[in-house]
């Protein structure tokens, strides 16, 4: 166990190191951080100046070590934009993020675990057919499309939910439904298969043989087995809300957690913060993937982990 | 006369019994029916969107301002859809934007698969270190977050069609080296491999006499899907200003239009969003039925079940 640890903290380090080297070649070599931060209208001695504070005269391998080990050290300087450490604006976006990532989440996993159950003890029926195409749908829309389809149909039409911004609960609503429904689909889709494959396996047949009530051999035999992977979708939805979703869904409802702020760090031009979000999402992500690790041997004790 | 009718078709029997059986299947699958004529349509209005788009989708009408669809009050079949915020024809925009959906989503899946299949048949045919190093890269990089850095690379480099065609493909060969890797590893055990091995066959001519075509079908399958990926994400990035900039036309930029309008406009955001919504459908409907059709095992269970193909996505 903890030598399992020990290996994912490793690799989780090469990662963030890996995504560090990553910003630092797109920003520095490819680009021109002073040309991007900097007015065009900017004079020569101002760009000059402004090299020199960041430090972005020096020879560009002290630049590269000295940007590793301040990332490393979680210091990132100042914001341009707001004048005070990225670090800071992005932990006071982060738990807006990670409240609209779970909320959704959960949403997702009562909407579908149920559904994919129900579709898998009738593959073919009319409910399974009916919900394979529904998910096939959600699946196909954009997800800033289905946010501001939402606005239009709950906000502007019928005036239930407040459409933009955050504050109170309701404000919430409708970006948790809009993170919710494809990953909803993604799930009702896997729980779905995983149930057949589980309902086909032949130990189902002894249980049934025992005469144990269907619904136990549902709940507590076939999908204890399905829930593994299961969880392992549930973890990537997560990810993939983290990682990317959430920059297009809050940035159709102003959500002002970290997606949002990425978007507005790129229109203000200020390349420090934006690298201090990418660094934040990449750790959240290796700790994702560790939890979802762990959770494994949980709900599955012959899971070894190596 | 019946008999120099019967002629042609007794000889090639194979052949016409084939493709009427393509047809059928393709007639008895809906969806999968569905799926094509999507993408059929899509290529077809792209390539012929000057003689289909009712007007120039450029010209502004500063009189014709938000106009709603035709069938709304104080709408016209003159702009069947509607115009958006400075008097473009909607529906003429669609009919330009699918350009831009067709050229990014093959051009990022020619990239990236032509990248992922090599890389996936380097690691799966020689195994050992080059397996090990592009695995543990693939390993790395799947923990990358990866809209992210789309984003700081679109914050450095000023994004154009180009641009995208080059930078989607980063995040889009994982899937396809996976999948190849894991055929060649099962082709590579089976015995008609094996023989060729024996017999003296020369790698190059194993990966693709006996290895590629398996790969087929599977390829085929998981290209039709990435499709449907690119589109999404140029609409997405574009949508946030980041992808297709104006003036060129782009689905997920006309939303972005749409969105400032939402309140009073509700066409400008639904019918380009419509658009793409409908043609990552049929790319996934076609593509679960390629599936089916062109997987001997998934052909047997259906042909065993008796149903209608209902498949999808499973990742």
């Amino acid at each position: 166990m903890g030598r399992f640890l020990l290996k994912r903290i490793l690799q989780g380090a090469i990662v963030v190191i890996g995504v560090t080297v990553v910003v630092f070649v797109v920003t520095r070599l490819i680009g021109d951080p002073v040309r991007v931060m900097l007015p065009l209208e900017a004079t020569p001695e101002q760009r000059a100046a402004f090299a020199a504070q960041l430090g972005f005269d020096r020879p560009i391998y002290v630049q590269f070590f000295d940007f590793i080990g301040s990332a490393l050290r979680f210091d990132f300087g100042n914001s341009l934009w707001q004048d005070r450490p990225a670090l800071e604006i992005v932990l006071e976006a982060l738990p807006r993020t990670l409240l609209l990532v779970g909320a959704s989440m959960v949403l997702a996993v009562i909407i579908a675990i149920p559904l994919g159950i129900l579709t898998s003890l009738r593959p073919g029926g009319f409910l399974d057919r009916l919900l394979v195409t529904l998910s096939l749908t959600g699946l196909s829309m954009p997800n800033f499309w289905l946010g501001l389809l939402l606005i239009v149909i709950f906000g502007v039409q019928l005036q239930i939910f407040p459409i933009f911004g955050s504050g109170t609960l309701a404000h919430a609503v409708l970006p948790a439904v809009t993170f919710a429904l494809p990953s909803a689909a993604r799930l009702v889709m896997l729980t779905r298969s995983a149930m057949i494959d589980e309902l086909n396996k032949s130990y189902v047949q002894l249980v049934k043989a025992k005469n144990v009530p269907f619904r136990r051999l549902v709940g507590a035999h076939a999908f204890r087995n399905a829930a593994v992977p299961v969880m392992t979708m549930t973890g990537w939805e997560v990810i993939r809300a983290l990682a990317g979703y959430s920059v297009v869904v809050e940035t159709v409802f102003a959500w002002p957690g970290l997606g949002f702020l990425a978007i507005q760090s790129i229109t203000r031009q200020d390349l420090i913060l934006l690298q201090a979000i990418v660094f934040v999402v990449a750790l959240m992500i290796i700790t994702i993937n560790i939890l979802m690790d762990l959770a494994y041997k949980y709900i599955d004790p012959r899971i070894k982990l190596t | 006369m019946a008999q120099t009718v019967a002629a042609p078709g007794m000889a090639t029997p194979g052949i016409s019994r084939r493709f009427a059986s393509v047809v059928g299947e393709l007639w008895k699958d809906k969806a999968g029916f569905f799926g094509l004529i999507v993408m059929s349509s899509l290529i077809l209005v792209a390539l012929a969107a000057p003689l289909l788009a009712p007007h120039d989708p450029a010209a502004q009408s500063l009189s014709d301002r938000l106009v709603p669809p035709f069938w709304l009050e104080g709408g016209s079949l003159d702009h069947p859809l509607g115009t958006d915020n400075l008097g473009r024809d909607v529906l003429s925009r669609i009919i330009f934007g699918s350009r831009v959906s067709l050229i990014v989503g093959l051009g990022v899946v020619l990239i990236a698969g032509t990248v992922g299949t090599v890389l996936g048949l380097l690691a799966g045919y020689n195994g050992g270190r080059v397996d090990t190093v592009i695995m543990r890269w693939l390993d790395t990089q799947l923990a990358f977050p990866g809209l992210l850095l789309y984003l700081v690379i679109l914050s450095v480099v000023r994004p154009s069609l180009l641009v995208l065609i080059v930078i989607l493909p980063i995040n889009a060969w994982m899937v396809y080296a996976l999948l190849v890797r894991g055929v060649v590893l099962s082709a590579k055990e089976t015995p008609y491999v094996e023989a060729a091995e024996i017999v003296g066959a020369r790698p190059r001519r194993i990966i693709f006499r006996h290895i590629l075509p398996n790969l087929a079908a599977p390829l085929l399958t998981l290209a039709v899907l990435e499709f449907a990926s690119a589109i999404l994400a140029e609409a997405a990035l574009s949508f946030l200003g980041l992808g297709i900039q104006p003036p060129a036309m782009s689905w997920g930029l006309d939303v972005a239009i749409g969105r400032e309008y939402v309140f009073n406009a509700w066409w400008l955001v639904t019918f380009p969003g419509l658009a793409i919504a409908l043609t990552v459908l049929g790319a996934n409907l076609f593509a679960s039925w390629l599936r089916i059709v062109a997987d001997p095992h998934e052909r047997e269970k259906r042909f065993a079940a008796g149903l209608g193909s209902t498949g999808g996505r499973g990742a």
